[in-house]
């Protein structure tokens, strides 16, 4: 995996843009800096301003204040056809009225290309996207997977500096999806060019991102690597949207010198554990989050607690899922918590089942802790 | 399907092609006079072709209609991409109700507009000198063009835009974007509104006989004039070929349109 250090930072710098639709603020001052070479994916909802912004990127929309450079040249006021940036769409856009090859070569054309050197290029790409046999057909006869291929094709064959992509994975079905999000990647590592990725899906975002920037209501709200968003989210927004979650709700007892902090839950007689670095004071309302594959469930309750917040409870629901099981059990509280546990092995943990008494525990520096 | 509805079918068609048929049956009447049946015969259809007069009349519509379904195309066309793609714009609504006020604007009112038009024209440009096929073609080009607008529009409106957008992206100007993408992708809503406007055209009395001088007498011109003495025989054979020859276009047009909608699917 590559470090974010390695890369050129400020390739492409975007510095305090916004976007104004009338009174409508779509992107609101965002910075950033995407570095080259870089999968930099801008993960939000609908109506985040991750596509305005993308888009913004690509000369299709004007910006209302602010300036993004790409390789340290403005695109303010550059129409789109002036942009060493190429984009692909969440609809692939392939010209209905051409073949695969005339697609992919349009660009090369518009670039008054030599004749040969389209050729070459556009049988290169083609190939590189595994459709070279596909090349005199027409976008209606191919699939939806072979499309997004073309779209891809089509947008790198210029070598852009920078390739945008709008939810290219949207379209496809999930099986196709995970085989081609590898796919982008490889082709991404080969070429070494800078790809900026809007998507909605959590998940394509971190397996695709080098960093995600998170964005909600028009503004960045973290920017960082996968792991460190999932592991370490300084919002519970980000935390929320990146994967179910378990909340509790409640104030601060007490924290030791050693950083753990003593939780009494809100309404009910539970406490938990939290380690923490960040200071918080007494009494403070908190929420502690924590992930489904963090607990972990035994099916014996009274067995020999090994971590810190150990719970008796009820299972109330399974859900065998193949590679994981999601257990939902209600503890002795009355909270319910939802608990995954991958199945390592054949028959593990197959002795729990419905309304079993079981014991949930989780590590204290497994939690997060945001305040409230 | 009920009995009803059978009968509302029958009864429709019969409301909307009985009288053709009448015109047809008649157009191979060997009587000379127009509603007495005297047996079968062709002979007014030999008859059209020797006459001078309705072969020139007809060739002249055929001029007129496709100069100006052609004319009719090209500004049609524009106006719709400036409708569909500019966006909000000072006029926009002006714009777009002046474009298709010819389509609900009395015919004569038209016709007379335009007569005005031409006489003030020659008046101070002293252009054009007389009446005839240049001032029918402009006419006709004025109020189809309307049509072509409609046909256009609704086509450009289903255009997905990002289509365009990546023809940009591309490095194509706004220009190739036009010529190479956006003129194909529509091609058959141009081709439908170039038929339209054609018919139109070729069909149109009131506005040619305002604009029309002397040597330019339309088809419709010269059958209203002979009509207006008597229904003869070979009028009724002159229109029956009309009906067929427009029919077949219409039918091609609507077997075009299929074809190009499966492909797109």
């Amino acid at each position: 995996m590559k470090t974010p250090q390695s890369y050129q930072e400020d390739f492409i710098s975007i510095n305090n843009v916004t976007k104004k639709y009338g009174d409508y603020t779509a992107v609101d001052s965002v910075s950033l800096e995407i570095g080259k070479g870089e999968i930099f994916c801008l993960l939000g909802g609908s109506g985040s301003g991750k596509s305005t912004l993308l888009r913004m990127i690509a000369g299709f929309e004007e910006i209302t204040s602010g300036d993004i450079l790409i390789d340290s040249d403005s695109v303010n006021g550059v129409p789109p056809n002036h942009l060493p940036v190429n984009m692909m769409f969440q609809s692939y856009a392939l010209f209905p009225h051409l073949t695969i090859e005339a697609n992919v070569a349009y660009g090369l054309k518009r670039e008054g290309t030599a004749k040969q050197e389209i050729k070459t290029r556009v049988a290169e790409m083609l190939s590189l996207v595994k459709l070279s046999e596909f090349a005199k057909r027409k976008p209606d006869q191919l699939s939806g997977g072979q499309r997004q291929r073309v779209a891809l094709a089509r947008a790198l064959v210029k070598r852009p500096k920078v390739l945008l992509l709008d939810e290219p994975l949207g379209a496809l079905d999930k099986n196709l999806r995970e085989e081609t999000q590898f796919e982008l990647m490889k082709i991404q590592k080969e070429l070494g060019i800078t790809f900026i990725v809007v998507t909605h899906d959590q998940e394509e975002a971190m397996t695709l991102g080098d960093r995600i920037g998170v964005m909600d209501r028009g503004r960045i709200i973290q920017v960082g690597p996968p792991r460190e968003l999932y592991e370490q989210p300084n919002d519970l927004f980000i935390a929320n949207f990146l994967g179910v979650l378990n909340h509790f709700k409640g104030r601060i007892v007490s924290t030791s010198d050693d950083g753990l902090c003593d939780i009494k839950l809100k309404d009910i007689d539970m406490h938990v554990k939290v380690s923490t670095e960040l200071p918080f004071e007494d009494d403070q309302p908190v929420v502690v989050t924590v992930r489904p594959e963090k607990m972990e469930i035994f099916s014996d309750p009274q067995g020999k607690p090994g971590m810190q917040n150990p719970f008796i409870g009820v299972v109330t629901s399974i859900a065998y899922m193949g590679h994981l099981t999601v257990y939902v059990v209600k503890l002795e509280a009355g909270i319910e918590v939802t608990i995954t546990e991958s199945n390592t092995h054949l028959s593990a943990k197959a002795d729990i089942s419905e309304n079993d008494t079981v014991r949930v525990e989780w590590p204290a520096r497994s939690s997060n802790i945001f305040t409230r | 399907m009920s009995r009803f509805l059978k009968i509302s079918l029958f009864a429709g068609f019969s409301f909307l092609y009985i009288p053709i048929f009448i015109l047809i049956f008649y157009s191979f009447n060997a009587s000379k006079r127009g509603a007495v049946w005297g047996g079968f015969s062709t002979e007014w259809y030999g008859k059209l072709l020797q006459d001078q007069q309705i072969l020139d009349a007809a060739w002249i519509s055929f001029k007129v209609a496709f100069l100006s379904a052609s004319g009719a195309v090209i500004i049609g066309t524009l106006a719709a991409v400036v409708l569909v793609r500019m966006g909000k714009f000072r006029g926009r609504s002006m714009f777009s109700g002046l474009v298709s006020a010819p389509l609900v604007m009395p015919e004569v009112i038209t016709g007379i507009s335009l007569l005005l038009l031409f006489i003030s024209f020659k008046e101070f440009l002293g252009w054009p000198q007389q009446r005839g096929i240049a001032t029918i073609v402009i006419a006709h080009t004025t109020f189809t063009a309307a049509f072509v607008v409609l046909v256009v529009q609704s086509r450009l409106y289903a255009l997905d835009k990002s289509l365009e957008e990546a023809s940009a992206d591309l490095g194509a100007t706004p220009f190739e974007t036009f010529f190479y993408v956006t003129v194909p992708i529509i091609a058959p809503s141009l081709a439908a509104g170039w038929m339209l406007a054609f018919i139109l055209s070729f069909d149109d009395l009131v506005i040619a006989s305002f604009t029309s001088g002397p040597g330019s007498t339309t088809l419709p011109m010269l059958i209203y004039s002979k009509v207006k003495i008597a229904v003869s025989p070979d009028v009724n054979a002159l229109a029956t070929i009309i009906v067929v020859s427009i029919s077949l276009v219409i039918a091609a047009l609507a077997i075009f349109a299929f074809k190009n909608q499966k492909q797109e699917h």
